[in-house]
This record gives structure tokens, C-alpha cells and sequence, in this order.
């Protein structure tokens, strides 16, 4: 197994790169559009509309097919040449962001009304009241869901390989195509998402502890 | 002047509240009695703005906030009215002087809030938590910061729900001590509790409640002569405690 990952190391290297590339690329714009329009959403109501369709969305239309659907009839009516890493990151990303909205506007209605009056009622500034009050609180409700929703995300960029990203899988596959040892191309596969998820677990539960118990 | 006229709440073909007038002057306290259930919490809820009653309608010097379907929902006039929550409204991951004062970070009367946030914790027996994490703190703690809190604020309308419920006999006391001393500068409250013995001490209306609606009212002074026989149990056990 050492012997296959050090012929091929330039080409897993690579294969890892692009995933993790796709992956923050994704993560970022979900993460900040989402949180944006769920924030909006729970908050003056303005950006509901796209929070309900994107629990509609999101629960029926499978990742596979939004990318196939970005990546051949949307550029084919658009008329538009869009490469498989952009329009994997772009299909993924609305997913994600979509994901995050319907997060963000639960764990915000999900707030005690006693903790949210709180602000208001005792005349606290709007960045005292989001910074002290609500921040926290939301990001103790929201975060296990967050990074979840990002973890599976990491997983789809797999998802990519169909519409010809070179990322992890793709590099795997065609790695084995030649090698033709795929125990162990794809323990290393599997591997490589055990690594890369590991941290992002670890992250999660120091971040679940440390906000434990937000109300009281 | 507060005044509430025909409060009342449903839920479905429910009535949790029905047909409440009740109003406060200047230094007035008013004690908000009945057993468990009988709308109490709803009703301290509803006079603070914090859940909108069904109909009816409530007036504080000259502004008016009526309720109904259809009515146009006014902003509330907090930090004029606030309430003292039975439970919750402390924010675990903060400390509990940050708890009390957090009204007033980045506001000029910030030293003074502080000073006399310090004072009270002292006066009842606070000073030394004062920074720790609310969540690792009793509920006792807890339900003091939250009445220091609610002290400090500028509101003229106080709204304190269950108090002392989690605070011993001393603590009492002071809690007792500083209402009286808050009613002295014309604030008005309305008290919910079960301990007789304190609204007795600190109140000089009362209302008492059984299933959403009010069985008696009058003025503390009176209260034993009240003759309803719901009433003079809920009376008479309480003057056990």
C-alpha cells in the first residue's frame, strides 16, 4: 500500500488538493450565504421565501442530479461554458447554502422567546444584543448541524468525479485502472476521509463543550 | 399610571385568561396570587408585552396598546415595562454582572448602572459571583441577577414572576427590603408569588387568580377578610409556609 501511495503521491496530492479546494469553496459560500439569508429569514422574515424553497429543495432534488443539471442543460440554455470544478462548487454551494439557511432559521426559532426579548426589553444596542445575546446562543444551537451539513458536503464533492473533476475519487479510479488493486486504493481512499473528517469532529465537540449550556 | 382593561387570552376554544382589568399607580405593588395554573405567569407575561393577549387592551401614562385580530401590533414600550422571568432569560455562557448590566455596555450611564449593580449584589450577598459563568452558578444565583437586572433597569413598571421562589429566608428579606425601598421612589410592581408572608410585607393590592380569571382583589390590608372559600384556603395554607 506504501509502494502504490508513494508511485502515485504527486497524483493523490493533487486528487486531495482539488477536493479540499472544491470543499472550501463550498463550505465559504454556503456557509456565508446561508447564514445570511437563515439570519434574514428568522429575523425581519424578507429572505423566507428562498429559506421555505430551500427546505423544499433541498429534501427532494438529489445533489447527483443538480450537478448534472448545472454541468449539461443549464449551460446548454445559458449557452454558457462552465468547467466540471466550477460547476460542481456551484451546484454544491446552493446546496449548501440552502442547507445552512434551513439550520440558522431553526436554531433561531428554537432560541427561548426569553432569551430573545432580552435585548429589547433591557435596551441593549443591536451589537451588544448580537454579540453577547444571539451570536452565541445560535452558534450553540446551530453548530452541530453546521458542521455536519459541511461533512456531508466533503462527501459530496465525490460527486464531482461524474462530471469529470479530478478529485479524490476520480484520481482513485484511474489509479486503479492501471494498478488494478483496489483493497488497497480504496482503503486509502477511505483513509483520507477519516483524516480529513477527524479534525473537523474534534473541532465540533471542543465547540459543542464550550458552548454547552448558552441558556439558562 | 399602567392599566390593563379585559385581558384576555385563548387558545383555540380555550380561555386562559378572562376578562382582566387591573391597573397600578406610582409606588404601588400589586401581589398576583393563586395556585398553580391559574394564569399568572400569562398574566405577568401579558402585561410585559412578551405574549400578546387575545383581546383587550393596556395603557401607561397617555400611549394605549390594544389587542385583537386585526389590531396593528404596536411596538412594546420596553425598557418602560419589563419583566422578571420565573425561569430563564440568563444567558449561560456570560457571567452573571454581565447578565445584569448588559443593557448598558457602550451607553453613557454605564458606570453608574455598573455602581449600583455592584451595591445590590452586595446587599444580597452576590458580590463574590459576580463573574462567574451563569451556567455553573445555583439557580438561586441566577434568580438574584435576574433581580438585580430587573432593578436596575429604568423601567417605571416592574414585572417580577415567582422572585424569590429559589432564594432563601435572608435573601428574602432583602429582596423584600429593595422593592419597598424601589416603591418609595414611585416604581410599581406587580409581584406573582406564593409566599404571603412577602407580598404581605411588600405589596398593598393584591389579585387573586383561579383558572384565568380573578376571584378577589382588594388591598393587603383587607385580605384576610375575604370570605370566598378558594381564597381563604389558598390563605390559609399559605400562612403555613
Amino acid at each position: 500500500m506504501l509502494d502504490i501511495i508513494l508511485r502515485y503521491s504527486p497524483g493523490l496530492v493533487a486528487g486531495i488538493r482539488t477536493t479540499l479546494e472544491l470543499w472550501l469553496i463550498i463550505a465559504l459560500t454556503g456557509l456565508v450565504i446561508g447564514t445570511f439569508v437563515g439570519w434574514d429569514a428568522a429575523r425581519s422574515g424578507r429572505l423566507g421565501w428562498i429559506e421555505v424553497i430551500g427546505r423544499w429543495f433541498v429534501s427532494v432534488v438529489p445533489a447527483l442530479v443538480l450537478i448534472m443539471w448545472i454541468y449539461y442543460p443549464f449551460q446548454a440554455l445559458l449557452r454558457v461554458e462552465i468547467p466540471p470544478f466550477w460547476s460542481c462548487a456551484l451546484a454544491l454551494g446552493i446546496l449548501n447554502a440552502l442547507s445552512v439557511a434551513v439550520a440558522i432559521r431553526s436554531s433561531w426559532n428554537s432560541i427561548p422567546i426569553e432569551i430573545r426579548l432580552l435585548g429589547p426589553m433591557y435596551g441593549a444596542t443591536r451589537k451588544t444584543t448580537f454579540f453577547l445575546v444571539e451570536a452565541p446562543i445560535l452558534l450553540q444551537l446551530s453548530l452541530p448541524a453546521l458542521l455536519t451539513i459541511q461533512i456531508a458536503m466533503l462527501h459530496a464533492t465525490l460527486l464531482g468525479s461524474f462530471i469529470g473533476v479530478d478529485e479524490i475519487l476520480k484520481v482513485t479510479g484511474r489509479i486503479n485502472a492501471i494498478e488494478y488493486q483496489p483493497i488497497e486504493l480504496y482503503t486509502i481512499l477511505a483513509a483520507t476521509f477519516v483524516l480529513l473528517c477527524i479534525p473537523l469532529t474534534i473541532v465540533a465537540g471542543w465547540l459543542a463543550r464550550k458552548y454547552r449550556i448558552a441558556a439558562v | 399610571m399602567f392599566e390593563a382593561k379585559n385581558l384576555e387570552r385563548r387558545e383555540g376554544s380555550k380561555i386562559l385568561l378572562s376578562s382582566i382589568s387591573l391597573s397600578v399607580g406610582p409606588g404601588d405593588a400589586t401581589a398576583v396570587l393563586g395556585p398553580s395554573g391559574a394564569g399568572k405567569t400569562l398574566l405577568l407575561r401579558s402585561l410585559g408585552f412578551v405574549d400578546a393577549p387575545t383581546h383587550g387592551s393596556i395603557r401607561l401614562e397617555g400611549s394605549e396598546w390594544s389587542f385583537g385580530r386585526g389590531t396593528p401590533r404596536a411596538p412594546a414600550p420596553w425598557p418602560r415595562v419589563v419583566l422578571m422571568f420565573q425561569s430563564g432569560g440568563i444567558l449561560g455562557h456570560a457571567s452573571l454582572f454581565d447578565n445584569i448590566v448588559f443593557g448598558y455596555r457602550g451607553k453613557a450611564n454605564w458606570p453608574e448602572k455598573t455602581e449600583t449593580a455592584n451595591h445590590l449584589a452586595e446587599q444580597l450577598g452576590l458580590s463574590s459571583s459576580l463573574n462567574q459563568r451563569a451556567a455553573v452558578c445555583s439557580v438561586g444565583q441566577r434568580q438574584r441577577a435576574s433581580f438585580i437586572r430587573t432593578i436596575i433597569s429604568d423601567a417605571e413598571i416592574l414585572l417580577l414572576d415567582e422572585p424569590t421562589a429559589s432564594i432563601d429566608p435572608a435573601q428574602t428579606e432583602n429582596v423584600a427590603d429593595i422593592i419597598i425601598r424601589e416603591k418609595g421612589q414611585g416604581r410599581s410592581f406587580f409581584i406573582s408569588t406564593h409566599m404571603l408572608g412577602f407580598a404581605k410585607k411588600v405589596c398593598n393590592q393584591f389579585i387573586y387568580l383561579q383558572d384565568g380569571r380573578v376571584l378577589e382583589s382588594g388591598t393587603m390590608e383587607k385580605l384576610e377578610s375575604y370570605s370566598n372559600p378558594d381564597f381563604r384556603q389558598f390563605v390559609d395554607l399559605s400562612s403555613l409556609r
